[in-house]
């Protein structure tokens, strides 16, 4: 067949059909082409940098062997914008670093938990603040007053001695300076007034003193003592008197 | 221009540019002229698109004449005769009868399956374009070129024969 064709061409030769163009044209054609096409659309108007784009496609696939029409270019040409787009999207969250995560930006589960957390949490700490206001009162109770010891009287006695003095000073230094140890613990007050009750004969002597908490130091001492019963009363009044400037 | 025109239009510049190229230069023998040529030949019809019919017919046309124009500009008084002589004048008798009966088979689309093959046969047996450079203008394989173009002159000695020139060899 090789043969039949190389005898067609030299019979067009023979009969000067032909019209060879040079090995240097054919290849110039080949690469003017698209610039031709371009210089002619622009010379319209009817071009644009995307129908450029377009074109690129279509010559270049069609290089490739792949011979789309001018329309598959077009879908080609999206697809590949698509694709550099996911492309730098994903590149750029990838190299971007995270900001922190904020409350504000938390999905609604997490805002939900940490809300009922910090509710829970304000709650928790309204409670102790009520709590320390009732059992803790250290900051306004600066003086304490013990239960004074004695092996001469009852607890009962004792008990009410120290509650006479305990309400002496609320009525000198006022209600937030004193409270009763009981009512709150030793270690809820800056200074401590304990006491003891001591009996000779007829006359009950007691002794009251002062003592600094933290420092563990005795800052007054008096005794007063009392010939009956009833005397206990203003000896204790007598007491509170002397102990109140110590308060502070 | 519509959008779908243009793009049929680019499609039609892709496949008659070599072709029309070709054509041009060998009638110049300039690239650069030819080049310009061209890209008249092509506005022109980018501007009559819609109503041509046949854009190898008419390119063809329309080459002549820019050619001509082309011609005139450098002389006015050049004779379109001279720059298209007709070759099959030069032939006398027989021979002459011959090249009109090969003229009329190379033309005769029953040998093609479509304009794409036309232009690949033009390429290759009048501008003798390589296969290599056929297919990359095409967009094609170098051998699917090769078994096309083998396909069609198959197809017009076949041609050639009914017509009474049984052995081709008798015409060189």
């Amino acid at each position: 067949m090789n043969g039949s064709i190389r005898s067609f061409e030299r019979i067009l030769e023979r009969f000067r059909f032909r019209e060879p163009v040079p090995d240097s044209v054919q290849a110039h054609i080949l690469t003017t082409k698209r610039r031709s096409l371009i210089g002619i659309l622009k010379s319209v108007d009817d071009y644009s940098i995307t129908y450029g784009l377009v074109l690129a496609v279509y010559f270049t696939t069609r290089r490739m062997r792949i011979r789309p029409t001018v329309a598959q270019s077009k879908i080609i040409l999206a697809a590949l914008a698509l694709t550099v787009l996911l492309v730098i999207t994903f590149t750029i969250w990838l190299v971007t670093p995270q900001p922190a995560s904020r409350p504000d930006t938390l999905p609604q589960a997490a805002v939900s938990v940490t809300a009922t957390a910090t509710a829970t949490i304000q709650q928790v700490q309204a409670d102790e603040k009520m709590l320390d206001e009732k059992t803790a009162p250290s900051v306004r109770y600066r003086l304490g007053v013990e239960t004074f010891t004695s092996d001469f009287v009852g607890v009962n006695e004792r008990k009410r001695i120290a509650d006479a003095i305990t309400n002496e000073l609320l009525r000198l230094a006022g209600p937030d300076r004193v409270v009763r140890i009981g009512v709150v613990g030793r270690k809820n007050v800056n200074r401590v007034l304990l006491g003891a009750v001591e009996r000779l004969g007829d006359t009950y002597i007691i002794t009251a003193k002062i003592v600094d908490v933290e420092k563990s130091r005795v800052l007054f001492s008096t005794s007063e003592s009392a010939g009956t019963e009833q005397e206990i009363d203003t000896a204790c009044e007598r007491i509170a008197r002397k102990a109140a400037g110590h308060v502070e | 221009m519509p959008a779908k025109l243009r793009d049929r239009f680019t499609e039609t510049h892709s496949q008659y540019y070599p072709l029309v190229f070709s054509a041009v230069h060998t009638k110049v023998d300039n690239v650069d002229d030819a080049h310009d040529i061209c890209q008249e030949v092509f506005i022109k019809l980018y501007e009559k698109f819609d109503s041509v019919e046949n854009p190898r017919k008419w390119l063809y046309g329309a080459l002549r004449l820019a050619v001509f124009e082309y011609y005139r500009r450098r002389d006015p008084g050049t004779d379109i005769d001279d720059v298209f002589n007709d070759v099959s004048l030069t032939f006398v008798n027989g021979f002459r009868d011959a090249r009109i009966v090969i003229a009329e088979a190379m033309e005769d689309m029953v040998h093609f399956d479509g304009e794409e093959d036309k232009t690949l046969f033009d390429l290759i047996a009048v501008h003798n374009f390589s296969y290599s450079h056929t297919a990359k203008q095409l967009g094609l394989t170098k051998r699917m070129v090769e078994y096309r173009y083998r396909r069609i002159v198959e197809s017009i000695l076949d041609a050639l024969k009914k017509k009474g020139i049984g052995h081709i060899e008798d015409l060189l």
